[in-house]
């Protein structure tokens, strides 16, 4: 998850394609870890698409999906963030037992919101 | 639909709270530093008073129905 509000946080600075190495300032501002691999992933899904768009598919799926899905704290345009990201924040838990497995539920999971 | 200030605070308190570290102040200032995001001054105070008695993950969990009510609980507290 905090590879795309990172990646979200970047954008709202007004850069609209933010590069790994952003991605780290901002992290690195707070002393939180970066793991490259989940971060080059996040940044190649969301990379040259426009995140207004994004967004609003990611509000419409999100309308049919249940408790599962997460949301942030305030409105709309917040939501999709954490929706993208809690694909990867499951996916993340089950990274610790099988890589594999991740991969392939990220892809599933993960992007599919964003299909 | 929230003010790029107040989306600039969200994004920072999830960050935050995505490596359990404790929202405050400070460490969001840290956060819309780092990329250069124009946040008017009070935004961080805010959203640390707010959400530092808030389970944020929660909040997350309970989109529709929990979503209205912690967060109009949380504003005037």
């Amino acid at each position: 998850m905090r590879y795309v509000a990172s990646y979200l946080l970047a954008a709202l600075g007004g850069n609209a394609s933010p590069s790994a190495k952003d991605i780290k300032k901002i992290l690195d501002s707070v002393g939180i870890e970066a793991d490259d691999d989940r971060l080059n992933k996040v940044i190649s899904e969301l990379n040259g698409k426009n995140i207004e768009d994004v967004i609003a598919q990611g509000i419409g799926k999100l309308a049919s999906v249940p408790a599962g899905g997460a949301v942030a704290v305030s409105a709309a345009p917040g939501s999709a963030a954490p929706a993208a990201g809690s694909a990867p924040a499951a996916a993340e838990e089950k990274k610790d037992e099988k890589k594999e497995e991740s991969e392939e539920s990220d892809d599933d999971m993960g992007f599919g919101l964003f299909d | 639909m929230a003010s790029i200030s107040e989306l600039a605070c969200i994004y920072s308190a999830l960050i935050l709270h995505d490596d359990e570290v404790t929202v405050t102040e400070d460490k969001i200032n840290a956060l819309i530093k780092a990329p250069g995001v124009n946040v008017e001054p009070f935004w961080p105070g805010l959203f640390a008073k707010a959400l530092a008695n808030v389970n944020i993950g929660s909040l997350i969990c309970n989109v529709g129905a929990g979503g209205p009510a912690p967060a109009a609980g949380a504003a005037p507290a």
